[in-house]
């Protein structure tokens, strides 16, 4: 053969032959590939003569470096969509075990309604479609695993590191049998019927696959999201389990956190009268402990000056909910007692801040608030306050 | 006869010898194979040779620039591929002989 191929054209022609592998194997191959042309064609020589037609040389080079041979005819297949579908391949299977271990935790809580099994079927979707193509051959799992997102995440993991998970694996496989029987019983018992299929239909395929997905890797692609799905109810169970156990430890956590309650309503506003029916105001509020008054009342905040928290009557916030102005009259007439009857008088007289020892008459105030604090009146009380802060 | 069939059996082998004492490109080693009397071995086989002992994790590879043309790719034998070295110089040396020794009695039985 005459016709002189140059080492650009003859390199392309390697390249075009090797275009099914990764892009980073071919990468490095032509690495080595383009200055042993450059070589060969600076000593003069026809690089067909010496080496073979471009394809031929490929298909040399691919089996001395143990990579897959292309179709056996050597004719040059319509190019694979390669990595772009091995890429969608191995994130469906991310995707799809993201999903289940949602499913799962949900189906634990009893929050999968029949409703959902559409979406449910149609998240499933990539990963049905990953199965068939690697059962098809389409993709096959070296393509996978030669992804450079695959290669990271197993190069990141010391080899140690592996070799101990892979230890856990028989531990696991009782653990992930328990779960789905525990999210069986949780989905029969909480009529849950989507909750129950979806466990159903993990735990069959764990039996029927997970020996298979041994030495079949395609069909990790069945076992890691039922895996996941397991996963999720081991998580939902362990967060009920703690919860129920910090519930029974103590019962700060079902109270509410901050406010106050009468009668069960929340109350956003004190108003206090003296024994004549006057409103006093302003009024500073303690509880038994010296701590001031807060009713946690978030309506106004920002612009405006609230004042102190324990200042009654709060300021409200004005209809815009802008700024702060002062609370209103109150649209009441308290029913007081006769005026005759003498209140009973405060006996606590509300001390200061922890740490000082002395208990003061006059309740300690922010000083950032100026005015004089009116001393403590008699109260008379009219509803039962609970503090509950 | 054809010793292609032959060659490729033992191309590994004879790829780590001769990066034994020395880091090489690729047509380096292609040029010590040849002088060390592999004459049939194909340059795109020791290419892909280099490429496969480089993913086993047998050899060290480092691109060094190069003056005139494309940077040239060195590979050299790592810790691994000493030990694999050893064991193949081993094996080969033992089949040689009983290889040697087959077709010594079954000359002299013929």
């Amino acid at each position: 053969m005459n016709t002189r191929v140059g080492a650009t054209d003859y390199l392309e022609r390697v390249r075009a032959a090797l275009a099914d592998l990764p892009a980073d194997e071919v990468a490095d191959i032509i690495e080595d590939v383009e200055p042993h042309l450059a070589e060969i064609d600076a000593e003069g020589d026809s690089l067909v003569d010496r080496l073979g037609e471009p394809e031929v040389y490929a298909a040399e080079l691919r089996a001395a470096a143990g990579l897959p041979s292309r179709d056996a005819t050597g004719q040059p297949q319509p190019k694979r969509p390669g990595q772009g579908r091995a890429r969608f391949v191995l994130w469906s299977l991310v995707f799809t075990a993201g999903m289940a271990f949602l499913a799962g935790a949900a189906s634990a809580a009893r929050q999968l309604e029949l409703e959902a099994l559409l979406p449910a079927i149609v998240l499933a979707v990539p990963a049905a479609l990953s199965l068939y193509w690697l059962h098809t051959g389409a993709t096959r799992i070296a393509e996978v695993t030669a992804l450079r997102e695959y290669r990271w995440v197993a190069g990141v993991l010391p080899e140690r590191v592996r070799a101990y998970l892979a230890s856990l694996a028989p531990a696991w496989r009782v653990l992930r049998m328990v779960l789905l029987v525990l999210g069986l019983l949780i989905g029969f018992s909480g009529h849950n019927a989507l909750g129950w299929l979806l466990t159903a239909a993990a735990l069959a395929a764990v039996v029927l696959f997970d020996r298979k997905a041994r030495t079949d890797r395609s069909k990790l692609w069945i076992i890691v999201p039922c895996s996941a799905f397991a996963a999720g109810i081991g998580l939902m169970a362990v967060g009920t389990l703690l919860d129920s156990v910090s519930d029974r430890n103590s019962g700060y956590y079902s109270g509410p956190a901050a406010g106050m309650y009468n009668n069960g309503a929340y109350v956003s506003n004190l108003y206090a009268f003296d024994e004549n029916g006057r409103l006093v105001d302003p009024v500073y509020l303690y509880d038994q402990n010296g701590q001031p008054v807060d009713l946690s009342w978030t309506n106004c905040r920002g612009d405006g000056e609230p004042g102190p928290r324990n200042r009654f009557p709060q300021p409200e916030a004005d209809p815009t909910y802008s700024t702060c102005v002062p609370a209103p009259a109150p649209s009441f007439v308290p029913a007081l007692p006769k005026p005759s009857a003498v209140p009973p008088s405060v006996s606590a007289t509300p001390s200061g801040p922890a740490g000082s020892g002395t208990v003061s008459a006059v309740p300690p105030v922010d000083p950032s608030v100026s005015g004089s604090v009116p001393p403590p009146s008699p109260v008379v009380p009219t509803t039962t306050i609970t503090p509950t802060k | 006869m054809d010793t292609s069939q032959l060659l490729k059996g033992v191309l590994d082998l004879a790829v780590l010898a001769v990066l034994r004492n020395e880091d090489g490109y690729g047509y380096e080693v292609l040029r010590r194979l040849r002088g060390g009397g592999m004459d049939e071995v194909g340059d795109a086989s020791v290419y892909g040779t280099l490429r496969r002992l480089y993913r086993a994790g047998l050899l060290t590879s480092y691109v060094v620039p190069s003056d005139e043309g494309p940077h040239r790719k060195y590979y050299g034998v790592n810790e691994a591929g000493k030990a694999r070295l050893a064991e193949s110089e081993l094996a080969w040396r033992r089949f040689a002989r009983t290889l040697d020794s087959l077709l010594k009695t079954e000359g002299t039985a013929a």
